[in-house]
């Protein structure tokens, strides 16, 4: 090998413009350190300006194209805001609703101009057989996140359950705050309003903000990270076995949970680092029973935000038969849409609202007669499908793919090394994938819960704990050392 | 509610032991010298970039500045050994970085390359002979690479005789030759993909007595240490924590008398490269390393006969014991050189001999091969 070849080994890679992950060394051993020294260091008047100015440089550094966007995005909300609450003070709703429709429409503009538009046009260049040439716009990072941040609070305004934000300072800090601008929680401004004015930053809750951070941290780059390389090794590996395909399939469900619950984690954990209270994104989701609750547990704020601002706009439960069919499959069309301009994302959004009505028409009281593993195995094996819908670039890949695992149309290789990578792979990481299962499962938090109970429990954890964090804070940055950069899996969306 | 002393004890070292992580290791960052180049990863460490408005815009800046402070982090060494431990030992897994260990020797396992790319490249090879050598005599040959001494039960190895039926099935009139017999794991470097030059004698007395009918005294050389810290490219990829190669040079009066000329310095230079020891790539020693063109001429030898060898980095400590069979040898790098170009730079009529040399390797990933 020479000079030129081992180059390239161990270099690092940064993919397009994303390159301040929290999972990343810049972020935490130089932003995170000179933000949280300044933060801490000036008076509480000054904490949501230095918080704001942070946040602005921290997007800037991954998106600098894009910062002109995210001003005027938050210069919309906030004008937006304004002109309603100012309407309503002077009781003309019927122009508060104009102007609310109008900054609702501006805001949806941006994001299908820069998420949907190369979508649509594929779309209707497949329906017409038409050439338009596609716009190819970069996705600008966590507009989906932002701009239903956005959205929420001036419907709210609207609706008077929160008031007009008019320091334009605080409000851009709620907008593009750093811990969960890129990937959530989405964050509506209610549930933070009063913490922007007046918040208190103590010590134990720095430190449990810190614990929170760490671990999700360690489930980003220790499980998810390594559950995603299994998964694109498997690619490479002849798809001719059904137990292997599950297995890739189980894998990437974990991968993705454990990217996106460990991303929550440390937004939550940064949050609380700050003074601040987030929403909980995601509870245990894989120990659901149902795909009802399964959707109960993961990414709470996203369901809760399309179940207000969408579903029950649209009549809810409290219509028709027909109108409320219509209303869920609104709702799961939008969902599957926002995960991803792609029709997957369409399939995969819609094949959930079909089990959900179903399980709500008669289903749900069907398996609450069966034993609980059984609706457990249920509820876990249409989520991995789902996700295998999900995670492949093409509806006839995902169709391979399926009916790959239930034995139709396996590969039939006589390539040797092939045969065996498959086997290799899955025994490399099959301790991971099962220590990936007994977390996702809650079993350490239920040991844990176990011996907390107990007086020395709490001292033993409170003696451990620390340790513990230590050591992950430096396993997790042998693996980022080494590693290229992964960026998280919800960016896109 | 009052918290409890181990409470109160828990917040405080937390909160202290993580931001003095944080800002020690940024501080040490800060404050150690810069290092152009990592000897253990065997390339030049990004350096601090300079910012302009453009490079700032289009991101470029951004991602220049994270690589820098990747490679340039306090302790990096050490953290990619754990890195790699950790995935061995804890994690279970075989490998890291598709680099595995077994008896404290390195392997890589290379199973994404491409049939067709393997295929093709045999065909240019079959075309390079018909334009170029239809009036002499061709052989090939096939260097085994070191992961096709493990174990197939258990790992995804073993596609030689792949690459060697596509070669035998488009190379019909040149002769092949098979060194496979001559070769056992122990030939090879632990810590390198390279085979040891003072285990190769086989090789080469298997090649010349093939292509010349010479006879070859293994006596004629002697073995010198030249470095007994050689660590390899796999050990710097891998980021295994392992033990030095010693590398020797084989010399011979052949050897010592032979002139080497290089066409891209347009340089006469000797057989082998001392000051190379030091740099990124002690196997760059035979040689000097990744050169597009040279050739070496004996002196001693008076049979008239030349040969063009076609080869890799393996060749470059092979060729050297070939020599003994010819006035000169002239080796070419197509990963370096365009074959277009050798009617222009050498007058190829005038070869008795042509020897296509690669390692599976390079013939797993034949699409740096320039045709």
């Amino acid at each position: 090998m020479t000079d030129e070849e081992s180059m390239v080994l161990g270099q690092p890679l940064c993919l397009g413009g994303i390159c301040m992950l929290f999972s990343s060394i810049l972020f935490l051993y130089y932003f995170l350190p000179v933000v949280m020294l300044l933060y801490f260091a000036v008076p509480k008047k000054l904490k949501n300006t230095i918080l704001f100015l942070a946040s602005m440089f921290f997007y800037f550094w991954g998106e600098p194209k894009y910062s002109l966007l995210m001003v005027v995005s938050i210069l919309t909300g906030y004008v937006g805001g304004i002109v309603v609450g100012r309407m309503q003070e002077l009781e003309k709703n019927v122009f508060a609703k104009i102007v609310m429709v109008v900054t609702v429409a501006v805001l949806l503009g941006f994001l299908a101009i820069f998420k949907y538009i190369d979508f649509g046009i594929s779309t209707v260049n497949g329906l017409v057989g038409s050439a338009i040439p596609l716009v190819k716009l970069a996705l600008p990072i966590g507009i989906s996140f932002y701009t239903f941040q956005i959205l929420s609070y001036v419907v709210d305004v609207y609706r008077k359950d929160v008031e007009v934000e008019k320091n334009i300072i605080n409000f851009g800090a709620y907008v593009v705050m750093f811990p969960q601008l890129i990937a959530g929680p989405i964050v509506r401004f209610s549930t933070v309003q009063q913490e922007m004015r007046e918040r208190t930053i103590a010590v134990d809750k720095i430190a449990k903000g810190i614990g929170r951070f760490v671990m999700g941290l360690s489930k980003k780059v220790l499980i998810a990270d390594l559950l995603g390389e299994f998964v694109a090794a498997m690619d490479l590996a002849p798809k001719n076995s059904a137990f292997l395909l599950w297995m890739v399939a189980l894998a990437y469900a974990m991968q993705i949970y454990f990217d996106f619950s460990g991303y929550s984690d440390m937004a939550i954990g940064l949050g609380l680092m700050l003074g601040f209270h987030f929403p909980e994104n995601f509870d245990y989701p894989y120990i659901s029973r149902s795909i009802t609750e399964f959707w109960r547990r993961w990414h709470m704020t996203l369901g809760g935000w399309f179940r207000d601002y969408v579903y029950i706009p649209l009549g809810g439960n409290r219509v028709s038969m027909f109108r409320w069919i219509r209303n869920v499959f609104v709702v799961w069309f939008l969902s599957g849409l926002w995960h991803g301009a792609s029709w997957n994302f369409v399939l995969w959004g819609v094949y959930f609202g079909i089990i959900l009505a179903l399980e709500k028409l008669f289903l749900k009281s069907l398996l609450e007669r069966l034993p609980k593993v059984l609706q457990h195995l249920y509820a876990i094996i249409l989520v991995v499908i789902s996700f295998v819908i999900f995670r492949l670039e093409s509806i006839k890949a995902a169709g391979t793919f399926l009916a790959g695992m239930f034995g139709f149309g396996l590969e039939k290789t006589t390539d040797t090394v092939g045969i065996s990578l498959g086997m290799y792979q899955f025994r490399n990481y099959v301790f991971l994938i099962g220590v990936s299962v007994v977390i996702a499962l809650g079993i350490p938090k239920w040991i844990l819960g176990k011996i907390t109970e107990k007086t020395w429990g709490v001292t033993l954890k409170n003696i451990v704990a620390p340790v513990v964090y230590l050591v992950l804070m430096l396993v997790v940055t042998a693996f980022l050392i080494q590693s290229s950069v992964h960026p998280f899996l919800y960016f896109r969306f | 509610m009052q918290k409890s002393w181990s409470h109160r004890m828990y917040s405080g070292v937390v909160v202290c032991s993580f931001f003095l992580l944080l800002t020690g290791f940024a501080i040490a960052a800060i404050g150690t010298p810069d290092k152009e180049i990592s000897k253990s990863e065997r390339r030049y460490y990004a350096q601090m970039p300079e910012w302009s408005l453009a490079n700032v815009m289009d991101g470029s800046y951004m991602r220049d500045m994270e690589d820098y402070l990747l490679d340039q982090f306090v302790g990096r060494d050490s953290f990619r050994i754990a890195k790699t431990e950790i995935e061995t030992s804890f994690f279970g897994k075989k490998d890291a970085n598709n680099y595995v260990k077994v008896d404290d020797i390195l392997f890589e396992l290379d199973y994404d390359w491409s049939k067709k790319q393997v295929s093709k490249t045999a065909e240019e090879f079959a075309k390079l002979q018909k334009l170029h050598f239809s009036d002499v005599q061709v052989y090939y040959a096939v260097i085994p690479d070191k992961s096709s001494f493990l174990s197939e039960e258990e790992y995804p190895v073993g596609n030689g005789g792949f690459i060697l039926t596509q070669l035998k099935e488009h190379l019909k009139e040149a002769s092949y030759i098979d060194l496979y017999p001559y070769l056992s794991l122990q030939d090879y470097y632990k810590t390198d993909l390279h085979w040891k030059q003072e285990s190769i004698l086989d090789v080469a007395e298997v090649l010349l007595s093939q292509m010349r009918g010479t006879e070859w005294n293994r006596d004629n050389y002697t073995e010198t240490l030249i470095t007994s810290e050689f660590f390899g490219a796999y050990a710097g990829a891998a980021a295994y924590q392992t033990t030095p190669d010693e590398l020797y040079g084989l010399t011979s009066e052949v050897i010592e008398n032979a002139v080497v000329y290089d066409f891209e310095s347009n340089k006469e230079t000797s057989v082998y490269a001392p000051e190379k020891i030091d740099g990124t790539d002690a196997y760059d020693y035979y040689l000097w390393g990744a050169r597009a063109l040279l050739t070496m001429e004996n002196p001693l030898c008076e049979n008239g006969k030349k040969l063009l060898l076609f080869r890799d980095s393996f060749g470059s400590s092979i060729a050297p014991l070939l020599l003994e069979g010819y006035e000169e040898i002239t080796l070419v790098d197509l990963r370096y050189m365009k074959a277009d170009y050798l009617p222009q730079l050498l007058e190829l009529s005038e070869y008795h001999d042509v020897l296509f040399l690669y390692s599976e390797n390079i013939l797993r990933n034949s699409g740096s091969l320039k045709f």
